[in-house]
């Protein structure tokens, strides 16, 4: 006699997932690298900046980065109209830009998923309301109402990012609740309510972990969004107010001197233009990534 | 034996469009349903998909409110407000649902959900995730595993596990083999039973397999269009049916030994169970019906030892053996 045979056992399906491990295309390794660089240098900007973005060389005025004549070594990527450092300043704008743009792109996350989780929860008014609301901010261009809040509620830094923070809330939120909908009727979050557990720890514990691929693919997409919209605002005046920088508000001042002097509107456009490309690269394939259906 | 679960004249109904600028009327689901589970038993209910059966299942767990008539659990009516005390009811009454993937969170693991409850109700679940593995037959090193890397049967055991961590008086099992294979589903009918006697515990378990629930149920109630048609011992029920629907349905089950019994087909769909829907739904397929059955429903009569609702139930068959 053998020993009594273990329960027959059930066929185990292949365990592992796909794509794990794999180096990313080359192409995304270089957008990763901008973008830590571009985060390194708004930690360290006050610390690597040559000067004080607003110290006034008046003798160097408007000197020409390196390779061209006449370029001062001191200053490698020139001076602008009053002598300032382009190199400083730029590393400065990028500090306040990424800053903005990264603290209203958790901004409008939050709102989103919060509006989007109560109105999947209460459904009936409240989700008429949020979805009024949704729909309302889909149709209003944002920059209209930036510009229409800014001059009502005047500027500062946090004004300004917090009402970054209303661009794209309305897409997360939306995402949110159509996620939450569908994880309460496919059953793993009505399982856990009929287990008695509370709302708070439903959306929070369960829901909120299957949506977060979702939801921060979402935000990727949005960053670039933002750092536009903020350099738009800039441009116009409306944002960062001189004699601070951002990569929006050197664009609009370079601009009178796009003959004479390019380089001052060149090198802050080609940081937004390779920044925001980098992280909508990155969210791209992030998105590949988080669907395993693709 | 005492009662432990009783719905009494129970209805739900839910609103619906038939299309697209036409007005919303209300379908009933469950129609006037009652029917009491004795503690330690095992109660039935089959029937075909869209029958209310689901409905049935939530009305008796509190998950949805009746629109009439009352549930009442261990002599207490269960109320469907998610209140804190709502929630303690959970303790008692658990479900095991048809579609175990769906049921589990694909992003924890399965130890993880299977201590849950125990999180959800402090000091008032069993012991850990290894000793409900156990008592469920899920081996210890399946515990770190994600739901979609187990088979079906596995999975169904995750569920199981999960709702007894309350120690549940009650467990609503809705059709929960019928996503399994033949032999799984042998496996988790026997882990029930298994349970039961072990647990003491009581179901009410639908299915639209009769061979199963006969397997399982002491009692069967036989549903169609929201209503219990018939009601009684499954032997009886199911080797001797009275009502048209039931003998239908016994019918279409594959029998080697049997090869010669006649079928019977029913022709055309189940009616639109609308509010207004007058006399016995099952008339419109029925070769029985007659013009009383236009007029007036049947309510369930006592039968030779069942409960009918027909106004003409069919004579006694004895089939030689």
């Amino acid at each position: 006699m053998t020993a009594p045979a273990p329960r027959p056992a059930e066929p185990d399906p292949p365990v592992g997932r796909p794509s794990e491990g794999e180096r990313p295309p080359i192409m995304i390794r270089i957008a990763l690298a901008w973008i830590g660089a571009m985060v390194l240098v708004a930690f360290v900007a006050g610390f690597l900046a040559p000067y004080p973005h607003t110290a006034l060389h008046l003798a160097d005025r408007l000197s020409p980065p390196l390779p061209f004549e006449g370029a001062n070594p001191a200053f490698p990527l020139g001076t602008d109209e009053l002598g300032r450092d382009v190199l400083s300043r730029l590393m400065v704008a990028i500090r306040s830009s990424l800053l903005i743009a990264f603290a209203a792109t958790l901004i409008s996350a939050a709102i989103g998923v919060t509006l989007g989780f109560l109105s999947a929860h209460f459904r009936g008014w409240v989700e008429a309301v949020v979805m009024v609301l949704v729909d309302a901010q889909a149709a209003v261009p944002f920059l209209i109402l930036a510009i229409a809040v800014i001059a009502f509620a005047g500027n500062s830094v946090t004004v300004f990012a917090l009402l970054l923070g209303l661009h794209g809330w309305e897409r997360i939120a939306r995402i949110t609740r159509g996620m939450a909908l569908s994880a309460q009727e496919q059953g793993y979050a009505a399982a856990v309510a009929d287990l008695g557990a509370k709302p708070t720890r439903i959306y929070i514990r369960h829901i909120l972990p299957n949506i977060l691929s979702t939801v921060i693919v979402a935000m990727t997409l949005n960053f670039p969004e933002i750092i536009l919209a903020e350099s738009g605002l800039s441009f116009l005046g409306l944002g960062v107010q001189p004699p601070d920088a951002s990569l929006g508000n050197l664009v609009g001042l370079g601009r009178d001197y796009i003959q004479a002097a390019p380089w001052l509107i060149l090198w802050p456009a080609a940081i937004i233009v390779t920044t925001t490309l980098s992280v909508s690269l990155v969210g791209d394939w992030l998105r590949d990534r988080f669907d395993s259906t693709l | 034996m005492r009662t432990l679960l009783s719905l009494h004249a129970v209805s739900r109904s839910f609103a619906a469009r038939r299309a697209a600028f036409t007005a919303r009327e209300r379908l009933v689901a469950v129609r006037d349903v009652s029917l009491d589970i004795a503690e330690g038993t095992t109660f039935g209910i089959v029937g075909e998909s869209g029958c209310g059966k689901s409905t049935l299942a939530r009305l008796a767990l509190g998950l949805l409110a009746p629109d009439a008539g009352r549930v009442a659990f261990d002599g207490i009516e269960v109320s469907a407000r998610r209140d804190p005390a709502w929630r303690r009811r959970r303790r008692d009454m658990q479900m095991v649902y048809q579609s175990p993937l769906a049921a589990l969170n694909p992003r924890r693991t399965v130890g993880d959900q299977l201590a849950e409850p125990a999180l959800i109700h402090p000091g008032q679940a069993r012991g850990s995730a290894q000793e409900l593995a156990e008592l469920v037959g899920l081996s210890a090193d399946l515990l770190a595993r994600f739901p979609h890397e187990l088979s079906g049967g596995q999975r169904q055991r995750v569920v199981i596990g999960r709702a007894l961590a309350l120690r549940p008086r009650l467990v609503v099992c809705d059709e929960p083999v019928s996503a399994l294979d033949v032999s799984i589903a042998a496996q988790i009918i026997n882990l029930l039973r298994d349970l039961q006697h072990a647990e003491r515990l009581t179901y009410l378990f639908i299915s639209h397999d009769l061979k199963v629930v006969r397997q399982i149920a002491q009692t069967v109630g036989v549903m169609y269009l929201g209503r219990l048609v018939e009601i009684g011992p499954p032997d009886q029920v199911f080797f001797d049916p009275r009502h048209p629907y039931t003998e239908a349905l016994v019918s279409a089950i594959p029998d080697a030994r049997r090869a010669s019994r006649k079928r019977i087909l029913l022709k055309g769909d189940p009616p639109r169970p609308t509010a207004d829907l007058a006399g016995c739904a099952f008339r419109s397929r029925c070769a029985r019906a007659a013009s009383r059955c236009a007029v007036e429903a049947p309510t369930l009569r006592s039968v030779d030892g069942r409960d009918v609702a027909c106004h003409f139930p069919a004579p006694p068959v004895r089939e030689a053996a």
